[in-house]
């Protein structure tokens, strides 16, 4: 939680230029192998994977504990980010918090979120979902218009479009790949292998990389990030203040808290298909209960060992 | 074991019978009701009307909480403050589950005396960490959502915490049915787990320098907590 919105200053724009061809066409082939790999999907798959999303997450039964081979280095960039944390993003978050109001950072946080429309609609359709998807592209028209650039969400509170939340991370666990090994990374924070892959393809799916210069990109980037970091640093200070008062063992607090968010995310994800499913049996009501009965016993079991 | 409250058969027929008179309709009810409770209170051994229900037990407790909360007696003396709503928390939390879960496998290799300690710390820090929070609190809100029973043993409580102007948080219970009593064994706060994430700190402290450092680690947070009372 406390390192999740530590991203700032910097974005491996150079990296993901090597990684992926930097024109409109790639990026459409990329869509099309990955449509045409969906289709062959098997319908079971999904429903197979709730099952395994609900097993406690990676825990090898010796140790119990995450994946984290590289925990020495990790540490140390950990520690890292906690002390630009403590000198930079938060002294700048609360001076940010004195100067503007509440309802104003708000209204910001909302801008930054959607002008990232693009990652949530292509993963909603990667994954298929196309009335999430066409929903964040009705929403994204809606608030930029009617919403003045985003600043307010009308779609949400008039038309009652919520957002659906997507990145490329959630998309490779949706087909099952698994989460690797843990990273902590200076700059941006807790990720985990399968994460770290998607958040730099969600990136890539960007198209001011392909319009700007190397330079340019580089400094929208680090502006954007640094300045949604702190906008939404400043709505939850006591939160960063607090998280050494509930922890021993602050590394593993962060972790925890990174891999069960993203846990939730993806069961979410993985519900969808569920919900599709049973909507369609007459009686659907007595087994949605059931399902959702079985897998709160799964998730259950995996906390109370 | 068979729950009847769970089902909530018989309070709200006995309270309709009584209200509605007594009439033809009535007296069917209420001979039914009973028929229904002496069945499950001889399966049971036990009455069956005493049997608590999650939901109930969750709200009291809460609201009991809320009301010290709001009480202006305990404003300014974070120490009191902790100390009444220990009384009013004990007896809700299953320490010990919470423990021996906190641990997972490390559990087993623990003595019994050092698995009685390990409580005892646990329930401290506990304590100290989010009963010693509550001082902070101005005026929040607490909306009860729904409860989903996990068979006849397990539950799950939903709740909100409103707070003005910003996003509610979602706090979820759950809870165990132990000697007839509903005990909470881990908290959710937005969705993650408390246990687990004090699991994974202590396996992390466990099995890189051992649980007598864990011990250690422990008792300083306590301490460190402790102090920040007394200079409040």
């Amino acid at each position: 939680m406390v390192q999740r919105k530590l991203r700032i200053f910097l974005r491996l724009a150079s990296c993901r230029r090597l990684l992926f061809v930097p024109s409109g066409a790639s990026f459409a082939i990329l869509c099309l192998v990955w449509y045409s790999l969906t289709l062959l999907a098997l319908p079971g798959r999904a429903v197979a994977q709730v099952a395994a999303a609900n097993k406690p997450a990676d825990s090898s039964a010796s140790s119990y504990a995450y994946s984290d081979p590289l925990a020495p280095l990790n540490e140390k960039f950990f520690k890292f980010n906690l002390e630009l944390d403590n000198y930079v993003t938060r002294p700048v978050s609360k001076g940010w918090a004195k100067v503007a109001p509440l309802p104003v950072r708000k209204a910001i946080g909302r801008f930054f979120d959607n002008i990232n429309v693009i990652p949530r609609f292509a993963n909603n359709l990667f994954q298929l979902k196309f009335k999430y998807a066409g929903e964040e592209v009705a929403r994204f028209l809606i608030n930029t218009t009617v919403g003045l650039a985003g600043f307010f969400d009308p779609a949400d509170s008039w038309f009652g479009l919520k957002e659906h939340p997507q990145d490329f991370g959630i998309t490779l666990g949706y087909y099952g790949v698994g989460m690797g090994p843990y990273l902590m990374i200076p700059f941006f924070g807790p990720f985990d292998l399968r994460d770290g892959v998607g958040y730099l393809v969600d990136g890539a799916m960007n198209p001011i990389d392909y319009l700007l210069s190397l330079v340019q990109v580089v400094y929208i980037y680090t502006g954007v990030i640094a300045a949604s970091s702190v906008n939404y640093e400043s709505q939850h200070l006591d939160l960063f203040e607090d998280a050494d008062r509930y922890s021993v063992d602050l590394y593993g607090a962060v972790q925890d808290a990174y891999i069960q968010r993203r846990q939730q995310l993806l069961r979410q994800a993985l519900e969808y298909n569920q919900k599709k499913t049973l909507d369609v049996q007459p009686n659907g009501s007595s087994s949605t209960q059931k399902d959702k009965q079985t897998s709160q016993r799964a998730a259950m079991r995996g906390t109370n060992f | 074991m068979v729950r009847v409250g769970l089902e909530g058969i018989e309070p709200p027929k006995l309270g309709g019978s009584q209200k509605v008179n007594l009439g033809c309709f009535g007296w069917t009810v209420l001979s039914v009701a009973t028929v229904v409770i002496l069945y499950f209170a001889g399966a049971n051994g036990r009455v069956a009307l005493a049997a608590p229900d999650p939901m109930t037990e969750v709200k009291n407790t809460v609201n009991q909480v809320l009301a010290v909360l709001n009480d202006p007696a305990y404003k300014n003396s974070p120490r009191k403050l902790r100390d009444r709503l220990r009384e009013i928390v004990e007896g809700h939390l299953d320490f010990t589950a919470m423990a021996r879960s906190a641990l997972g496998p490390h559990w087993r290799e623990l003595s019994k005396s050092d698995q009685e300690e390990f409580v005892n710390l646990f329930r401290r820090l506990m304590e100290d960490t989010y009963i010693g929070k509550a001082a902070n609190y101005s005026g929040e809100k607490v909306e009860f959502l729904n409860v989903y029973n996990e068979g006849p043993n397990y539950a799950q409580v939903n709740t909100n915490i409103i707070q003005p102007g910003r996003d509610p948080i979602k706090v979820t219970y759950r809870l165990e049915l132990k000697d007839n009593d509903w005990k909470v064994y881990d908290v959710l706060v937005d969705e993650i787990s408390l246990i687990s994430n004090y699991r994974t700190q202590f396996n992390r402290v466990i099995n890189r320098d051992g649980y007598p450092k864990l011990v250690e680690l422990v008792k300083n947070k306590i301490q460190q907590l402790d102090a920040s009372f007394d200079s409040k």
